[in-house]
C-alpha cells in the first residue's frame, strides 16, 4: 500500500503537473497551427528561452532564499552594450584599442558579478527589501546602458566571430544549446549534491534558524547574487552576439519574465523551496506560449493577457496544490 | 515594530526631507535662472501630480504590507477605454463612470488575489499588470491603430484642461483633495488604523476581529480608482490616449512612497511623506532637465535616490532605537 502510493506520489507532484500543462500546451498549438509542430521551430523555442533559463537558473536560487533580482534585465543590457563597446572601440580613455573578444567577454562577466555585489551589499550589510534594492540597481544600470553609447546602439564595426557563440552550430548543436544544458546541469548539480543549494533552502525556510546552525546566510546570498550577476552578464554577452548589435534597450521587462518562469516553475517568492527543472519548464511554458501564439497570427497583446492569466492562475493552482500535499503529509505522518 | 498598536512615529523622518526639498530649490535657484518661475512650479506640480493621486492610495496599501505593480497598467487601460468610449459615441460623462468602474474591478480583483486567495502581492499584482497592459493593446488595436487620437468628440479635453477660477489646473485641485482626503482616512477612520494594523501584524489583527480581507480590497479598489482615473484626466488633458504610458508609473509610485518614508514590509508610513517624496522625485527630474543632463544619467540618479532614500529610512530609525 505504502508503495503504491509512493509511487503514484509524483504524479501530484507541482513539477509534474506543470509538465502535463506544457505538453497541452504543445498539443494545443500542435493541432492549432501546421507551423507550431516542427523541428526548426521548437529550435527556435529553446533559441528564444535561452537567456530566460540561463538566468533563472540563478535566480531560483536566489529565490529560494526568499530574495529576487530584478536587476537582472538591465545587467544583461549594460553587459550587452558594454560588451559590444569594447570590441569595437576598446577603451579609449586609456587608449586601449579594441579587445579581443575573450578580454571583453571577461570584463563583462566582472562587471556583472559587480553589478551582483552591489544588490548583496545593499541586502544583506544595508538590510534593504530585496525588491527595493534590485529594483535601484535596476534603474543605475539601466541609465549606465544607455550612457554607455550616448543612448545608441552599436550596430557596425564589430571583429569576425563576434557572431559565433550567438548563432553557430557545433556539430549540428548550437552553441546556445550548450550553455543552456551546461547551466542547468551544473545548477541542478549545485541544487542536488552540494551544500549550496541545501543551504539556500536552509536560509528561505528559516533564516533564524539556519543561522543558529551554523550558517551564514549573509555570505551564501552574497555569493548568490553574485551567480546570477554573471550569469545576467553572460545571457547580455550571448545576447549581443546573436542579435549582432548592442542595444541599451533590450532585456526591458526581462526580469519580470525571468521572475514569471521561476514562480511558474514552483519556487514561491516566500523561499523555502523549488527546482531548476521547474524553472526550466517554467521558461518553455512562456516561451511556447508566445511562440505558438505567433504562429497562430494572435496579437502579440494577448500574449501578455496570457501571461497575466497563466501567471495567477499557476500561483493559485500551486498554493492549492501545496496545501493539499502537506495536508496529505500530516495526514500520512498521524497514520503512521 | 513591536506588536502594539500605536501611531507610527515618523516625525523625524520628516524634517529630512523637507530639509532636502529646502536644499535641493536653493541649489537649483543658483543654478539656473529658469527654476524659480511659476511656469516651471506648475510643469513640476503637473507632474507629480498624478503620482501623489496613485501614491495616496498605494501608500496605505504599502502600509498594509502589500503593493500593488499594476497602477501604470490601469492608468493606461483606463485612458485608452474612455478615449475609445468616447470616440464611439458614448456621452463623456457616462464614460467616465464606466471606465472608473471598470478600473475599480481590477482593483477589487487584486484585493481578491491578494487578501481572500493570499497570492504574494507582486504575483498577483504583476498578472493584473499583464492582463490590464495587454488589453490597453487591444482596445487601441480595436480602434484600428497604436493609439487612440483621431476622431475624438471636441469637449474630450474639456476636463482634463478645466482651470478652477481659469488659473489653477485641475489636476492641482483634485491633488489637494484627494490628499486631505486620504489625510483623513489616515488619522481619524478605522480603515486608516485598521490598515497600520495590519502591517504591524497581520495575524494579530485579524484574531482582534479586523476584516482583514475587506480592507484590502477596498485598498486595492481605491488604487485602482484613482490610477483609473488619473488615467482619463491624463489622455483627457493630451488629447490623445496611448497603451504605454503608463510603463514604469508603479516603479515611480513605489519610489515616491519609499522616499516618503514608507516602509515596505508595512506598518509606518504617511501621506505627508507622499507628498514630500513627490515632490522630491518632481524636483530631481526638473533640476536634472534644466542642468541639460541626458536622460540616461537621470535614470542613475533616480537609482541612486531610491538607494539614499531607504538608507536615509534605515538610519533614522537606528537613530530612535
Amino acid at each position: 500500500m505504502a508503495n503504491k502510493t509512493n509511487k503514484l506520489k509524483f504524479l501530484t507532484h507541482p513539477t509534474f503537473i506543470l509538465f502535463l500543462v506544457f505538453v497541452a500546451l504543445n498539443l494545443f498549438f500542435a493541432f492549432s497551427t501546421p507551423r507550431f509542430f516542427k523541428l526548426s521551430n521548437y529550435m527556435n523555442i529553446i533559441r528564444q528561452s535561452t537567456m530566460i533559463m540561463i538566468v533563472g537558473c540563478g535566480c531560483t536560487f536566489l529565490m529560494m532564499t526568499e530574495s529576487l533580482d530584478l536587476s537582472v534585465g538591465s545587467n544583461l543590457a549594460l553587459s550587452c552594450m558594454v560588451y559590444s563597446f569594447l570590441v569595437v572601440f576598446g577603451i579609449p580613455g586609456l587608449g586601449i584599442g579594441p579587445l579581443p573578444l575573450w578580454a571583453a567577454g571577461i570584463i563583462v562577466l566582472i562587471i556583472g558579478g559587480l553589478i551582483g555585489v552591489l544588490n548583496a551589499v545593499l541586502v544583506t550589510r544595508f538590510d534593504f527589501e530585496p525588491f527595493i534594492a534590485t529594483l535601484g540597481v535596476m534603474y543605475i544600470g539601466r541609465g549606465l546602458a544607455l550612457a554607455t553609447f550616448d543612448g545608441k546602439s552599436i550596430r557596425t564595426g564589430f571583429p569576425d566571430g563576434f557572431e559565433v557563440i550567438g548563432n553557430d552550430s557545433i556539430l549540428g548543436v548550437p552553441y546556445l544549446f550548450i550553455f543552456v544544458f551546461l547551466a542547468i546541469v551544473i545548477f541542478s548539480i549545485l541544487h542536488k549534491k552540494t551544500l549550496l543549494g541545501k543551504h539556500a533552502i536552509a536560509i528561505g525556510c528559516n533564516k533564524n534558524a539556519a543561522f543558529f546552525s551554523g550558517l551564514n546566510p549573509k555570505r551564501i546570498v552574497t555569493r548568490l547574487y553574485i551567480i546570477t550577476g554573471c550569469l545576467a552578464a553572460f545571457a547580455g554577452i550571448l545576447t549581443a552576439s546573436r542579435l549582432e548589435h548592442g542595444d541599451p534597450r533590450t532585456g526591458t521587462g526581462f526580469e519580470f519574465t525571468v521572475l514569471v518562469a521561476v514562480l511558474l516553475g514552483g519556487t514561491p517568492l516566500s523561499g523555502g523551496n523549488g527546482t531548476i527543472l521547474g524553472t526550466v519548464i517554467g521558461a518553455l511554458i512562456i516561451t511556447v506560449l508566445g511562440n505558438g501564439l505567433n504562429a497562430m497570427d494572435i496579437l502579440k497583446f494577448w500574449q501578455i493577457v496570457f501571461k497575466g492569466i497563466i501567471l495567477i492562475g499557476a500561483i493559485v493552482l500551486h498554493s492549492q496544490l501545496r496545501a493539499r500535499r502537506r495536508n496529505a503529509l500530516i495526514a500520512a505522518g498521524t497514520k503512521a | 515594530m513591536t506588536g502594539k498598536l500605536r501611531l507610527p512615529r515618523f516625525q523625524s523622518q520628516l524634517p529630512i526631507l523637507v530639509g532636502i526639498i529646502v536644499i535641493m530649490m536653493i541649489f537649483l535657484t543658483i543654478v539656473s535662472p529658469n527654476f524659480l518661475k511659476a511656469q516651471n512650479f506648475s510643469n513640476i506640480l503637473l507632474k507629480i501630480g498624478i503620482y501623489i493621486l496613485i501614491a495616496s492610495a498605494a501608500n496605505l496599501i504599502m502600509i498594509t504590507g502589500n503593493l500593488d505593480l499594476s497602477v501604470g497598467a490601469v492608468l493606461a487601460f483606463s485612458g485608452i477605454l474612455h478615449a475609445y468610449m468616447c470616440k464611439h459615441g458614448i456621452p463623456i460623462p457616462l464614460s467616465i463612470l464606466i471606465t472608473c468602474l471598470a478600473a475599480m474591478t481590477w482593483g477589487v480583483f487584486n484585493g481578491f488575489t491578494v487578501g481572500k486567495l493570499r497570492i504574494v502581492p507582486v504575483v498577483a499584482t504583476l498578472g493584473t499588470m499583464y492582463m490590464a497592459e495587454g488589453l490597453a493593446f487591444l482596445i487601441a488595436r480595436w480602434d484600428g491603430g497604436t493609439n487612440i487620437m483621431l476622431g475624438l468628440p471636441g469637449a474630450y479635453t474639456r476636463l482634463g484642461r478645466y482651470m478652477l477660477f481659469g488659473k489653477i489646473p485641475i489636476i492641482i485641485v483634485l491633488v489637494v483633495i484627494v490628499a486631505a482626503i486620504f489625510l483623513f482616512i489616515e488619522k481619524k477612520t478605522k480603515l486608516g488604523r485598521f490598515s497600520f494594523a495590519i502591517g504591524d501584524n497581520r495575524s494579530a489583527a485579524e484574531l482582534s476581529g479586523i476584516n482583514v480581507t475587506k480592507v484590502i480590497i477596498i485598498l486595492y479598489a481605491l488604487s485602482a480608482l484613482l490610477a483609473g482615473f488619473s488615467g482619463i484626466l491624463q489622455s483627457s488633458r493630451v488629447g490623445l490616449a496611448a497603451p504605454n504610458v503608463g510603463r514604469m508609473m508603479e516603479t515611480y509610485v513605489l519610489i515616491v512612497c519609499v522616499l516618503g518614508g514608507t516602509k515596505m514590509s508595512g506598518g509606518r508610513g504617511s501621506i505627508i511623506g507622499v507628498l514630500l517624496g513627490a515632490a522630491i522625485i518632481g524636483l530631481l527630474e526638473n533640476g536634472l532637465n534644466l542642468l541639460g543632463i541626458e536622460h540616461f544619467y537621470q535614470e542613475v540618479a533616480r537609482g541612486l535616490l531610491l538607494i539614499i532614500a531607504v538608507i536615509a529610512q534605515k538610519n533614522s530609525k537606528s537613530v530612535k532605537s
